[in-house]
């Protein structure tokens, strides 16, 4: 038997994990192996991840996680690195905020609300 | 006289909105009398009485703030989005630590917000949708520049921290730290509350094998096989969530690099 390469094992087992095969593993294992290889899953996920995603940090600071657990959102997290990247700051925010560590009533600086004058698209 | 469960929750509620500087409400007593009453529907005992209090406050608050700012035209709106901006101007200076630029990013998460608002899926969340946006915007605003440098001095939010972690973790006796024991029993814990089959059995050995630092085991086991969230994690370890999330990054790197967990992962796909 020849001896393979890394980056060749590396590269049959990410597409193993694109193919059906990947249906040999656990759900677990299967999400597992995905995060591992970074295996993005179908297309338009991260908009479906982030139109959830403020719900998601809501209801974990509410201490209510487990009624996500299975859904579309829990798991692309677990197999995405940019959402989430995107998971852990707003998270980090939202305990800051729910700690009152970023609540400042007054600011200096105030917004330019012209915009709200534009038609709206 | 002994304030009654009641009055305790209107109070809370009240306290919340003049804390946080919010205005939008018109009938304060109606508003807390909803949340009160939605509350002891639910009977929440998982979480503090106070505390659940003040999350149905910020939740109800949400959706209201979430109506003012899509009322076009209105001083409503006007006011709306100027709460909205006191909200997220903190945000973007603790992100950026540079008042000028924290300004004109808000500034554009604001017109962002405005544009996209029939986008947020649930008022609830309006002001976590909210932040998403900012933080999207800072995220951009430092690609766009090339470099990251959001903090100065720090290469980027959490490194410096994941750095003095780490080095607080190699400088420790494990033998004979009192920390460390308990730690590395809540570890093992982990393993034991994951393990379901002797296929598990042997995977968690293997990330043994692969990965020296017990916290990144310990997050691995717990983030996808104890279905822990990161505020969880953290809590646990004593750690920021952004430290969860780049220790997690790394650990997940060395798996991809070690030939015990590669062969694991061939024999089990075949």
């Amino acid at each position: 038997m020849t001896q393979q390469s890394p980056s060749s094992r590396n590269r049959r087992i990410r597409q193993a994990l694109k193919s059906p095969r990947v249906h040999a593993l656990s759900p677990q294992l299967r999400l597992f192996a995905q995060a591992v290889w970074n295996i993005p899953d179908q297309r338009g996920a991260h908009a479906r991840c982030h139109a959830d995603l403020p719900s998601f940090v809501d209801a974990e600071i509410d201490g209510h996680l487990a009624t996500w657990h299975g859904s579309f959102v829990h798991e692309h997290l677990q197999t995405c690195h940019r959402c989430s990247t995107d998971y852990a700051e707003l998270l980090e925010i939202a305990i800051l905020d729910s700690r009152g560590l970023m609540n400042q009533r007054s600011s200096s600086s105030s917004p330019n609300l012209s915009f709200l004058e534009l038609p709206h698209d | 006289m002994e304030e009654s469960g009641k009055e305790q929750c209107y109070r809370t509620v009240l306290n919340v909105l003049a804390k946080r500087g919010w205005q939008l409400v018109r009938d304060e007593t109606g508003f807390a009398e909803k949340i009160c009453a939605e509350l002891r529907q639910r009977e929440t005992t998982d979480t503090p009485e106070r505390v659940a209090i003040e999350r149905a406050t910020i939740r109800h608050y949400c959706q209201v703030l979430h109506g003012a700012c899509s009322e076009s035209g209105s001083s409503l709106q006007k006011r709306a989005f100027e709460e909205l901006w006191r909200y997220l101007y903190p945000i973007a200076l603790y992100k950026t630590h540079n008042a000028d630029l924290a300004q004109d990013l808000t500034q554009q998460a604001l017109e962002k917000v405005w544009k996209k608002i029939s986008q947020c899926r649930e008022p609830g969340s309006f002001l976590s949708w909210a932040t998403l946006i900012l933080i999207n915007e800072i995220r951009e605003h430092y690609r766009h520049k090339g470099h990251r440098e959001e903090k100065s001095g720090e290469s980027n939010w959490v490194e410096t921290e994941i750095v003095e972690s780490e080095m607080e973790h190699s400088d420790e006796s494990e033998e004979h730290s009192e920390f460390s024991q308990r730690r590395n029993a809540s570890i093992d814990d982990g393993f034991s509350q994951a393990v379901t089959d002797e296929t598990q059995r042997e995977l968690f050995a293997i990330i043994r094998t692969c990965i020296k630092n017990p916290q990144q085991q310990k997050i691995l086991v717990d983030s996808f096989f104890n279905d822990k969230g990161y505020k969880e994690i953290a809590e646990e370890l004593g750690i920021t969530v952004g430290n969860v999330h780049v220790l997690r990054h790394r650990a997940l790197s060395a798996l991809r690099k070690c030939e015990a967990f590669i062969q694991f992962i061939e024999d089990q796909l075949q």
